[in-house]
């Protein structure tokens, strides 16, 4: 049993930051109806960015979170309009974009290879010290810090999107851009915020995984896929629903890899997300095809 | 979004001429002899090698070009094929003692009929949920090339000695087999994409709905792109196979499924001559500019990038789109260009 909620414990750690990259690729899905593959190399990113800064310049935490954040805004701005504007006033189909946001995340996984270095590096905690027990698990404090700040980001985005009016307009812009735009909002601007947000909670995620994984430059792949498979078992709409079906996919990953078999876990997680495609009802589907 | 549907018109193979012969059909036919029979007169083993793995990719990225150029299907798990038709092929011949020759068909016809069974489901879904699931695909194929050691051989992978299962005359003549497939290869995607089926895949790409309005079996010529270009794929792997004389999974995994993107990508994605170009530069590019060294994955993700941003249609469709561009000098102004 004690096995059973230490291993517990630790899926719902992980599968919050799942949960956290299924909610970036959501809030940029919505605004522009794009699939960005370069989610999983934002959160590489993000966990390079903190081992720089905390263990190689020595900032200590505070600052690395506020250098962390600089670097998230100056990547969403250069996502923004380095390369999703110039494709889209180019025309570019769909095929392209997709494409282009591979491009991007193999330019940033390259250029982390290149000027860091290809190994795992491991990244101090936030808060040092032995895990705290309770009854026979024993909790570490960055899973914790995990939960309560995915879930705190979970409620702040939902918040933004239903009580605040920047936040109802880019719903509008993700419903009908023309109607948003004939009611006088911003549409461009609002799809930027858009990236700022889903980049920064991205980063934020990797911010918060390094301690726990190690940060290097491969990391991406495996937790986007994750990522991706919470946002479609969530529906692909509501930001709360992707955040449980990360929860749930982390747990069946530490569940599957101590009970069923380490080596064939990522087969289950991959194939969790084939299936979910797959069987996703026709109304999840069309809603893609408007991009 | 008008500018979408000329933007895509212009990026279609040029169709005016449909029926009849074009120079450029002897110019294919040249060039076609020239590439089978380059073996006899390249003596230095070290080009050779580099044209073989030229042809390979080709292979592979005509294979990415039926799918996702002419068809408009997402693939990101190509290698999953790939791997399928490499793996077949070896594991047949070392391990069973099966001759070369009906390994190869064997692994070829195993790569449709993975492309057959993955369509099934796949034909559900669009878009970038396609490419989401083209990507699942390839990873379990890759996790499983790892996991099931005893067949696969794990991380070490399979070795298969030349001389040892072709034979010394074939093992010789190698050279003229690969190059002589991605030939074939080549007449095979141009022959179709000039056939009514081939512009049935355009109509795919462009409009689903229009095309099945118009009796485009959509369903059933979706199935077929995948299987052809999953045999091409399979194809592909049999060659690499002999070609390297060991599978490693590492060969076969989602970085493959990229660079067969990228070739895509820098020679041109609609186009199948594009898939050769785009083999050649990313061939011999890393062999000339040796100072790029470590950066060279970092040169070209930014290459692609600028390609798609200033030359959509690839190094094939910018000269193309250059030398219409001078055709039409004098003819009125293009209303596309203008808008």
């Amino acid at each position: 049993m004690s096995t059973f909620l230490q291993l517990a414990v630790s899926g719902v750690a992980l599968g919050s930051i799942y949960g956290l990259i299924a909610l970036g690729f959501l809030v940029i899905y919505h605004a522009t109806g794009l699939v960005n593959f370069a989610q999983g190399q934002l959160l590489m990113v993000g966990a390079m960015a903190t081992y720089l800064l905390l263990m190689q310049v020595g900032l200590g935490y505070p600052l690395t979170i506020a250098g962390v954040i600089v670097v998230a805004l100056l990547l969403a701005l250069l996502f923004r309009y380095g390369l999703h504007r110039p494709m889209v006033s180019r025309g570019a189909p769909t095929t392209n974009m997709v494409v282009a946001t591979i491009a991007f995340g193999l330019v940033l996984t390259a250029a982390a290879e290149l000027f860091i270095g290809n190994t795992k590096y491991g990244v101090d905690p936030v808060f040092p010290g032995a895990p705290l027990v309770v009854g026979s698990v024993s909790i570490q404090t960055q899973s914790l810090l995990i939960v309560v700040v995915a879930w705190a980001l979970v409620g702040a985005i939902w918040f933004f999107f239903t009580k605040t009016l920047t936040g109802v307009s880019l719903r509008a812009v993700g419903l009908n851009r023309t109607a948003a735009a004939v009611s006088g909002v911003r549409v461009s601007r609002l799809i930027t915020i858009a990236f700022v947000i889903s980049v920064t909670v991205t980063v934020i995620g990797g911010m918060l995984v390094a301690p726990l994984i190690g940060a290097g430059p491969e990391m991406g792949l495996a937790i986007a896929v994750k990522g991706f498979a919470a946002a479609v078992i969530g529906g692909m709409s509501s930001v709360y629903r992707g955040m449980v079906a990360g929860v749930a996919i982390g747990l069946i990953e530490m569940l599957s890899s101590y009970y069923i078999s380490s080596a064939y876990a990522p087969v289950i997680a991959y194939a969790i997300l084939f299936l979910a495609l797959v069987l996703m009802p026709a109304r999840v589907r069309q809603s893609g095809a408007h991009a | 979004m008008s500018t979408t549907t000329l933007r895509t018109q212009r990026e279609l193979p040029r169709t005016r001429l449909h029926g009849r012969r074009r120079p450029g059909f002897w110019v294919e036919i040249a060039a076609s002899a020239l590439v089978i029979l380059l073996p006899s007169f390249v003596a230095s083993p070290y080009l050779m090698r580099l044209f073989q793995d030229v042809a390979i990719w080709s292979i592979l990225a005509l294979s990415l070009t039926l799918v996702l150029g002419f068809t408009g299907q997402i693939s990101l798990g190509q290698a999953a094929f790939y791997a399928v038709g490499a793996y077949t092929s070896v594991i047949l011949q070392t391990a069973l003692g099966v001759p070369a020759l009906l390994a190869w068909v064997v692994a070829i016809v195993l790569g449709m009929a993975l492309a057959y069974l993955i369509s099934v489901p796949l034909l559900r879904i669009h878009g970038h949920f396609l490419a989401l699931g083209t990507l699942a695909l390839g990873l379990i194929v890759e996790t499983l090339l790892v996991q099931l050691a005893p067949i696969t051989g794990g991380h070490d992978g399979i070795r298969i000695p030349g001389v040892e299962y072709l034979g010394e005359w074939m093992q010789l003549r190698f050279p003229y087999i690969v190059l002589g497939t991605l030939v074939a290869a080549y007449w095979l995607v141009r022959n179709l994409t000039q056939h009514s089926m081939g512009r049935a895949f355009f109509a795919l790409r462009d409009d689903p709905a229009g095309a099945a309005a118009l009796g485009i079996p959509v369903a059933r010529y979706k199935t077929l792109v995948f299987m052809i270009g999953g045999g091409l794929a399979a194809t592909a792997g049999v060659l690499y196979a002999h070609h390297t004389q060991v599978v490693t999974p590492d060969s076969f995994g989602f970085d493959t499924s990229i660079e067969v993107l990228l070739i895509v990508i820098i020679g041109g994605m609609s186009s199948r001559l594009g898939a050769v170009v785009g083999a050649v530069v990313i061939v011999f590019f890393p062999e000339w500019l040796v100072f790029l060294e470590k950066a060279e994955n970092l040169v070209f993700g930014l290459v692609v990038l600028a390609i798609l941003l200033f030359l959509p249609g690839g190094v094939v469709g910018g000269v193309r789109t250059f030398f219409s561009g001078l055709a039409r000098r004098r003819e009125t102004h293009h209303p596309e260009v203008a808008s």
